[in-house]
């Protein structure tokens, strides 16, 4: 998914994020996540609380730690981004 | 408490331990003799930590930062790393589960799940993957289910499960695969095999290809030849070299060279050299070969427009449009098509002949032929019965024969 060369868009960023969170289904920790995306916890704690106030990801506080899923709705947002970066294929649009 | 611990930063030389090993942030551990570093209970490594030799014990778990094994590691349980791991040698484990990286020289493990990127030079065995990232794993693989939401680019060997890749995924060889989804992009080389293929974006096949079920949602283009059970077209599809394929049906490009199978149901486009089909043809749409196409039964649907010879038992030329099948959209060749507008066809080799209201056939051979108001024909050349509509128009006096002349194939 990351492209070395590209900056990676904030669309892009919100599906790595949940790609990783899908990984966990039995709840990620942010540190954890932050290690599978690349992103310092700091940045990425915005982008949590951003899919979290999109309805795209879901935080649950349990047992002094802070675990982060994925809603259905990240699962809908997910499939139509990769279905929309597959379009992106066929036109050959270098836009990712 | 553990059984022995290594204090941060400081470097131990081990055989074998008894019980529990805790390492420290920045610890080494050194083999002796290069023998494996066995530890019969959990090994836990407080942060970054360097193992010089074989490593072995029953579960290990990596809180932070990254564990470089010089050798080989072997974990009878569980591999627990939450950032990053990296093994010259191989990984053997029963379940790896691993927050950021993971290199290696080789992977056998049933489950494996990474967030981040896993790179493994050599084989690779396991039932599930899942990684987050991105998958390299150059050498010959041998998997259940690979799920990447990033890319995959693996040597080639067996994914017998399913393989959903978001991106990118490549096989550098041969690959026999159960089912494969690719979203973006994808690429294939000559003589894989398998169950499903499926594509929203586009995928390359570098030569011959063996697949029970191909659904081509973007783009598929296969450079030699394919052979399949049922082939769904929704994109384009386009195979260089000869299609071989039980059912063909779809709405959107195909491009081929040779196409050999039973059923035919295309509306859409669709380029080819020859056709052959044994059972039904029912096309629509803008049909070009040029070798032409022969079938048992044969349907131009109206509106279309089909440029070679047709042979077949029975020729339907501009029966109006079976909806039951393709993307009947809402564009003006629909309405056309739907209509019941013109068909225009070249030359029929047939048994029975039954043209349609409103079309333009070439010239006509067969033993009965039915032309129906508003047609033109070039020429007829029948055997046994000629009815013609009101204002049918043919260009030449229809000759009544003995025998007809031998389709071209």
């Amino acid at each position: 998914m990351r492209d070395r060369e590209t900056k990676r868009s904030k669309t892009d960023l919100y599906a790595q994020v949940l790609e990783v969170l899908i990984r966990y289904p039995e709840g990620g920790r942010i540190t954890r996540i932050s290690y599978g995306v690349g992103v310092p916890v700091d940045r990425l704690r915005n982008i949590l609380e951003a899919l979290s106030s999109y309805g795209l990801a879901r935080k649950l506080a349990a047992d002094e730690q802070t675990l982060y899923f994925a809603t259905p709705r990240g699962l809908e947002f997910l499939d139509t981004y990769w279905k929309m970066k597959g379009f992106f294929e066929i036109f050959g649009d270098k836009q990712r | 408490m553990p059984n022995l611990h290594i204090p941060r930063g400081q470097t131990a030389t081990l055989d074998r331990v008894e019980g529990e090993l805790r390492v420290g942030n920045h610890a080494t551990i050194q083999a002796i003799n290069g023998k494996t570093v066995v530890v019969t209970q959990d090994a836990v490594f407080e942060g970054s930590a360097e193992v010089n030799g074989d490593f072995e014990c029953d579960s290990l778990e990596c809180h932070s930062g990254r564990l470089e094994v010089n050798g080989n590691l072997t974990v009878h349980k569980r591999l627990d790393v939450g950032h990053s791991i990296e093994a010259t040698g191989t990984i053997k484990a029963q379940d790896i589960d691993v927050g950021g990286k993971i290199f290696a020289g080789a992977v056998n493990c049933i489950r494996i799940r990474v967030g981040g990127q896993a790179e493994i030079e050599n084989t690779f065995e396991a039932s599930s993957v899942d990684v987050g990232g991105k998958v390299s794993a150059l050498g010959s693989v041998k998997l259940g289910d690979l799920q990447v939401g990033g890319e995959a680019e693996v040597g080639g060997g067996s994914i017998l499960g399913s393989i959903r890749v978001g991106g990118k995924f490549s096989s550098k060889s041969r690959l026999e695969f159960g089912e494969l989804l690719v979203y973006g992009r994808g690429f294939l080389p000559a003589d894989c095999k398998g169950h499903r293929v499926s594509t929203y974006g586009k995928l390359e096949v570098d030569g011959k290809i063996t697949c029970d079920f191909i659904e081509v949602g973007g783009v598929i283009e296969i450079h030699g030849d394919c052979y399949a059970q049922r082939v769904e077209v929704g994109g384009k599809f386009e195979v260089t070299g000869s299609l071989f394929s039980n059912r063909v049906e779809g709405y959107g490009a195909i491009e081929i060279g040779n196409f050999e199978g039973t059923t035919l149901r295309i509306s859409g486009k669709l380029v080819a050299n020859k056709i052959v089909v044994t059972e039904e043809a029912d096309i629509s749409g803008k049909i070009e070969t040029k070798q032409g196409l022969k079938a048992k039964q044969l349907t131009v649907r109206s509106g279309s427009r089909y440029e070679g010879v047709l042979i077949g038992e029975r020729v339907e030329v501009g029966k109006s449009s079976d909806l039951s099948y393709g993307g009947w959209g809402t564009n003006w060749a629909t309405k056309w098509v739907t209509a019941g507008g013109m068909a225009r066809v070249d030359d029929i080799y047939a048994k029975d002949v039954v043209i349609g209201p409103m079309c333009r056939v070439g010239r006509i051979f067969a033993e009965t032929v039915k032309i129906e108001q508003g047609s033109a024909a070039e020429q007829v050349t029948y055997t046994s019965e000629l009815k013609t509509d009101f204002g049918v128009a043919i260009g030449e006096t229809p000759k009544k024969v003995d025998t007809l002349p031998k389709p071209p194939f």
